[in-house]
């Protein structure tokens, strides 16, 4: 079986080829912008690398949100694009739950709590069990509330927030990966595509029969006018 | 004999989702568009971020229904055409990436599309026009006057120097109260109105230049309701007024535009050919002013039919037919541009 897994929903794009067992190619760039631009280029180097023709793939994994509203649209767009002319399976990954993955790649496995910064001084979250299945939905919070309600709660911290939550607690906590490396709290495609496979595996095809849906958890920023008073 | 190709084009620019399939022997094959209308009325004119979460919700859905209709599968068609700007970059990211999508997986060459050369190129598909011709691009987003030599050239004969045409239309509708999309309203208002009884200004008509401006009517438009609202209230008749004195207006200043336009163009078998297009083009008045300018100056005047006028994806395809025939085919790097000229060398108006 040949799994293409993509993320495009944060500040960097990455692009997986899994097959039988394990990541045969795979390419990560870290970019605020020009997703949409990168993304198939990447694709079709990958699947050169890994010898596989795009047309003959048998399933798409891909990261879906919570992430930048445009990152997330493109990785939709591709995902439901290919999905047409590819007729497979999709496997849609929550995108904090690829950044669980990155952060348990080369660790015992352990529960994480997984806090991307959201800016306005909120965070994206959801915490995971050492199995990374998922303890509840992700979600939007202040990042204060999230320090009260989740100290001492916490064995490994991941995401880019996690430095500031992590100074916000006198004890401190273990942080997953370097924060002062480049695409520090990021999802890697070739973290997550073995994951969507075996997923995949254990549930079946007929499972991820239908188009992937996007997890944006902000509403648009659009305000109702004001009704002209005569 | 060689089949003419088959071309799938996908448009997301602004707040219609639409996939068709034309052909090279000038056939629609199928043509689908969804329109987000009730998504935006709430808020009086498009939400960009809105518009682009629903064209990612329904795109492929469409797709699927239009290669249904045409009764052919992806591996039938020549070439997959996106819209790749100008417009709303958001939607546009959408079309573009979904039709990269479909052109990595089908093996198929990627055609990336500028939207208003689709507008442009509409009355090849629809009337076989020659080149070149005087083309009147009228919409919510563009007011220009371009001479059409070819596909990929174009000369910017004029261009507004403030407000588009479908902008104007949709203040003057918002002033009167009118629902979104204004511009039908204002239309349909102007027919039972007096177009005689506010004297608008028509700005720029005595420049030599072909550029037009809108901005002066629409202030006009604003400090006659004013006006009337200090007197009293403003009755209905008082509205269908005002819209029949604006349009008026309007299509003097686009009239005079054009006929100034027209004396630039070579004149090719002693006639000039002037082609309207955009969602302006819909305007039953304006097409009515603009045959009778072609009467009055020996031009021979093409309208698309009104559903080819507004946004649609068989202008994408068709324009993405033109293309393939010279060969012109982008990569999948190709960039979504909210910005776009189709005469990147005119200097601004």
């Amino acid at each position: 079986m040949k799994v293409l897994a993509f993320d495009t929903t944060l500040g960097a794009c990455s692009v997986a080829l899994w097959a039988d067992g394990a990541v045969r190619a795979a390419a990560f760039r870290l970019q605020q912008q020009g997703h949409a631009e990168a993304l198939f280029p990447m694709i079709e180097s990958v699947c050169a690398d890994a010898g596989t023709a795009i047309a003959t793939l048998d399933a798409l994994a891909l990261t879906v949100g919570p992430g930048t509203f445009t990152g997330v649209r493109i990785g939709l767009a591709a995902a439901r694009g290919l999905r047409l002319a590819l007729r497979g399976p999709v496997v849609p990954i929550p995108t904090l739950r690829a950044i669980a993955a990155t952060a348990q790649r080369g660790q015992a496995p352990q529960p994480v709590l997984v806090v991307h910064d959201a800016r306005r001084g909120e965070v994206y979250l959801q915490a995971f069990d050492n199995a990374l299945k998922p303890l509840g939905e992700p979600h939007v919070e202040p990042l204060t509330d999230v320090a009260i309600a989740w100290q001492g709660r916490v064995a490994l911290l991941a995401g880019t927030a996690a430095p500031l939550l992590a100074a916000m607690w006198p004890a401190g906590v273990m942080i997953a990966g370097d924060p002062t490396a480049e695409g520090f709290g990021l999802p890697d495609a070739r973290d997550f595509a073995g994951l969507a496979a075996e997923v995949l595996q254990n549930r079946g095809a007929a499972a991820f029969a239908a188009a992937p849906f996007p997890v944006y958890l902000r509403a648009p920023d659009a305000k109702l006018p004001t009704p002209r008073t005569p | 004999m060689p089949q003419p190709p088959v071309v799938l084009g996908i448009e997301t620019s602004c707040d219609e989702t639409a996939a068709a399939v034309v052909d090279g022997a000038r056939r629609i094959r199928a043509n689908v568009v969804l329109s987000q209308l009730e998504d935006h009325r709430p808020y009086g004119g498009v939400v960009p971020e809105i518009a682009a979460r629903a064209h990612v919700l329904h795109l492929d859905g469409l797709i699927e229904r239009a290669m249904a209709e045409a009764g052919i599968g992806f591996d039938d068609l020549s070439a997959i055409a996106a819209t790749a700007g100008p417009g709303l970059i958001g939607g546009v990211m959408v079309g573009l990436t979904t039709g990269k999508a479909l052109a990595a997986a089908c093996g198929k060459p990627l055609i990336a599309v500028n939207h208003l050369e689709a507008h442009a190129l509409t009355a090849r598909l629809t009337d076989d026009v020659a080149f070149p011709y005087l083309l009147l691009l009228v919409s919510g987003g563009h007011c220009q006057l371009l001479s059409v030599e070819g596909v990929g050239r174009y000369r910017r004969l004029g261009t507004t120097i403030d407000d588009a045409i479908g902008e104007a239309f949709d203040k003057t509708a918002k002033l009167l109260g009118f629902d979104y999309p204004g511009g039908p309203a204002v239309e349909k208002a102007a027919r039972s109105g007096n177009a005689k009884r506010f004297a608008f200004p028509r700005p720029l008509i005595t420049r030599d230049d072909c550029n037009f401006s809108f901005a002066g009517l629409k202030t006009a438009v604003l400090h006659a309701v004013r006006e009337l609202e200090r007197q009293g209230s403003v009755t209905a008749q008082d509205r269908q007024d005002i819209a029949a004195s604006f349009q008026a207006a309007a299509g003097d200043v686009i009239v005079d535009r054009t006929r100034r336009a027209m004396a630039h163009m070579p004149a090719s078998g002693g006639l000039v050919r002037l082609v309207v297009a955009g969602g302006v083009a819909a305007n039953t008045y304006l097409r009515e002013r603009l045959t009778k300018l072609c009467a009055e100056q020996g031009g021979v005047f093409t309208a698309p039919p009104i559903p080819l006028c507004t946004d649609n994806a068989a202008m994408i395809a068709w324009a993405g037919v033109e293309r393939l025939q010279l060969g012109l085919i982008d990569t999948l790097d190709a960039p979504a541009r909210a910005r776009w000229p189709l005469d990147p060398a005119a200097t601004a108006a």
